[in-house]
């Protein structure tokens, strides 16, 4: 097997309090509430994407993180991407949004809603920034207590290891439970020239 | 991908209690689907596959004689993993082995009623590690959550942690449990067939939903004592994403087909036995999988669905499956499709309605689901692999 | 019926969650599905829950709905002649 370092290209961090890409501060919050803060950042960024409003929250910190660490590349986004992968870790997989859900199943109030249970699988996160991008190659979710680098960096090594045809690996940490907001999303490359940052567990551990 | 080797599995479903309970079950015909109302106090009524009431605890409290509470998921989790283990004959308490758990949604009944649980047990993580606990392990469990995929996923997931020195075991486990939160959503999708479902029938009415668990001790080790000629060994795996649509397949079956691709890569396709379908019974998926097949010039090839059996299961469906294919593959047979009559799909594939008999000794696993994603797995018994 | 037009056209927007829309955005004579709003099959659904939990009008399935979601005019005719509440 071949032994990868891997590098990762660009990366954003997304908390309730602050945007940030490639370690500058973009955006900070002070009195914002949650979902205020992530339609700000939508704003902030100029996106333009009406499906974003139909996310859950959790869907929404991702699709707003990747498209951050996205535009820095220039890529091309609307291309297909069949040479990238996406691999996500998080705490709570999608409770933030059955707990939503379960609201519109409650006994005296039983409608339930078809658009929030949608969302009701950790893993929709990944499809939803698959979808945006075009990302055709592997999507795995993970759940774990905490983020742990040492199971990120064998995660992707893995991928790269077993899919030759796997360039790039979207993916980190997506979590959103109840108004804690913490997204580290890097784009990691199999290989590149320049000064990019190597994947090991000394940089993760300062981007976390 | 390294090979991995299957040293021991168990099914711990409404079907049987153990592998050779659930074939047997499977050979007579059985079905674990019936006709429920209110259910979970659900306004209205469904087909599922649901263990009887009490069954879980009573096995439980006979296998088990810790005073520690666990949750109706956790036990068929730990059911079913202790038989795996007791197979395979390992010590699940050792540092090299690895715990793998695939499930979609966990002990999510607890949002309706805590029933004395702490929050935590909400946490997939919490009851993986509560699992391995049970056991003595002392390593971090890997949770895999993938919709429906997740059990194909698990053992990708196998495979890639064994190239880790640490390991020389992996233990999946694939389990869920039904409740009014899985079942109403499924419902408001309008996905639930009104009657027994039938997979790639031309008159198919939507889904059944199942519960159940499965777990699956590999090895990477061939010269391990438990691996022989009628090994089934998982040659191959892949994930592939439709990047089309959260719910709905694609209408090209752009993802699975690039999985099938990627799993069979230089792989003789006569040597395929059957494709074990994810064959849910819905109008989109079937049909999807059928063009999926046929873009993979797998028409020829015998394609049959469990969903009959044992409805679809969610996490915990594509350990079940894997295990029963390999054991139809161990018997050569063929599983029939069960409930279909008229096959019908998008394009056409050979369904096998009644059992039929195979000397091949390859199979190809397929499955889908929600978020776009698309698993194929190759497995096949060691003995027939050149 | 033009209060109902707007009602309706008020609700869609709130549980589709079409972001900076109003009502007058809509056209009640046009297609709600295919062009214009980009409405999928889950929006579909969720449209199945609005009839049901605002107005007691249970649809069995999706093509069902179709024909009555066909405008927003055709949707507000089918409500005025079903609703129990």
């Amino acid at each position: 097997m071949k032994n990868i370092q891997p590098k990762i290209l660009s990366y954003s961090r997304l908390t309730n309090q602050q945007l940030i890409l490639n370690g500058e501060t973009l955006l900070s919050n002070k009195e914002l509430s949650p979902n205020d803060w992530l339609s700000n950042i939508y704003k902030y960024i100029k996106m333009d994407y009406p499906k974003f409003f139909k996310m859950d929250r959790l869907s929404k910190a991702g699709i707003l993180a990747s498209e951050i660490a996205m535009n820095h590349l220039a890529q091309n986004s609307s291309e297909v991407k069949d040479n990238w992968a996406i691999c996500c870790f998080n705490h709570a997989a999608s409770l933030d949004d059955d707990l939503a859900y379960q609201k519109t199943i409650e006994p005296d109030n039983f409608y339930p809603s078809p658009s929030v249970f949608v969302y009701t699988l950790a893993n929709i996160v990944t499809g939803e920034i698959a979808i945006k991008y075009k990302i055709k190659g592997e999507t795995s979710f993970y759940v774990s207590e905490q983020f742990s680098p040492t199971l990120y960096i064998e995660s992707v090594q893995n991928i790269f290891n077993d899919s030759p045809d796997i360039d790039y690996i979207m993916g980190g940490w997506v979590e959103y439970l109840e108004n804690h907001c913490d997204v580290l999303m890097m784009i990691v490359a199999r290989e590149c020239d320049g000064s990019s940052l190597d994947l090991n567990e000394e940089n993760l551990k300062k981007l976390i | 991908m390294k090979v991995l080797y299957n040293i021991g599995d168990c099914i711990f479903s409404p079907m049987g209690s153990t592998t050779s309970e659930n074939v047997q079950a499977l050979s007579e015909g059985h079905s674990a689907l019936a006709y429920y109302d209110g259910a979970f106090n659900l306004p209205e009524p469904f087909f599922a596959s649901l263990f009887e009431k009490n069954h879980i605890e009573h096995t439980f409290a006979n296998r088990a004689k810790e005073a520690f509470r666990y949750t109706r998921f956790e036990k068929i989790a730990i059911l079913a993993a202790a038989g795996a283990i007791q197979n395979a004959d390992i010590d699940a308490s050792r540092k090299e082995v690895l715990f793998i758990l695939s499930t979609t949604k966990g002990n999510i009944e607890l949002l309706e009623n805590q029933d004395g649980f702490e929050k935590e047990r909400l946490f997939l993580w919490r009851s993986a590690q509560l699992i391995a606990q049970y056991f003595g392990n002392p390593n971090e469990p890997l949770v895999v959550s993938n919709a429906c995929i997740s059990g194909c996923a698990a053992q990708i997931a196998a495979a890639r942690a064994l190239t880790n020195p640490q390991y020389k075991y992996a233990v999946v486990i694939g389990a869920d449990v039904l409740s009014k939160f899985v079942i109403s959503g499924f419902q408001s999708f309008k996905a639930l067939s009104p009657e027994l479902c039938h997979p790639f029938d031309a008159d198919r009415t939507g889904l059944n939903l199942g519960e159940g668990a499965a777990a699956i001790v590999y090895t990477h080790f061939d010269n391990h004592p438990k691996v022989n000629a009628n090994t089934l060994c998982l040659l191959r795996g892949a994930i592939c994403n439709d990047a089309n649509h959260i719910s709905g397949p694609s209408r090209t079956a752009e993802g699975l087909f690039a999985a099938i691709e990627k799993t069979m890569q230089n792989f003789d396709k006569e040597s395929i036995a059957f494709i074990n379908a994810h064959g849910t019974a819905t109008r989109y998926n079937d049909d999807m999988e059928s063009i999926a097949i046929q873009r993979a010039q797998l028409s020829a090839c015998p394609v049959n669905s469990l969903k009959g059996y044992y409805g679809h299961a969610l996490g915990a469906a594509g350990v079940i499956e894997v295990i029963l294919s390999a054991q139809a593959l161990l018997q050569n047979r063929i599983w029939k499709t069960r409930g279909t009559q008229n096959t019908g799909t998008a394009s056409p594939i050979r369904v096998p309605l009644h059992e039929e008999k195979t000397l091949k000794t390859a199979f190809l696993k397929i499955i889908s689901g929600f978020g776009g994603g698309n698993a194929a797995l190759l497995l096949a018994q060691k003995g027939g692999i050149r | 019926m033009e209060e109902l037009i707007n009602e309706l056209k008020k609700e869609i927007i709130e549980v589709l969650n079409l972001e900076g829309m109003t009502p007058e955005d809509i056209d009640e004579n046009a297609p709600l599905f295919g062009e214009g709003l980009g409405l999928d099959s889950i929006d579909a659904l969720e449209l199945i829950v609005l009839m049901e939990k605002n107005y007691g009008i249970k649809l069995a399935n999706a093509a069902e709905g179709r024909e009555i979601f066909k405008s927003v005019r055709v949707m507000a005719e089918y409500v005025k002649e079903h609703r129990t509440k």
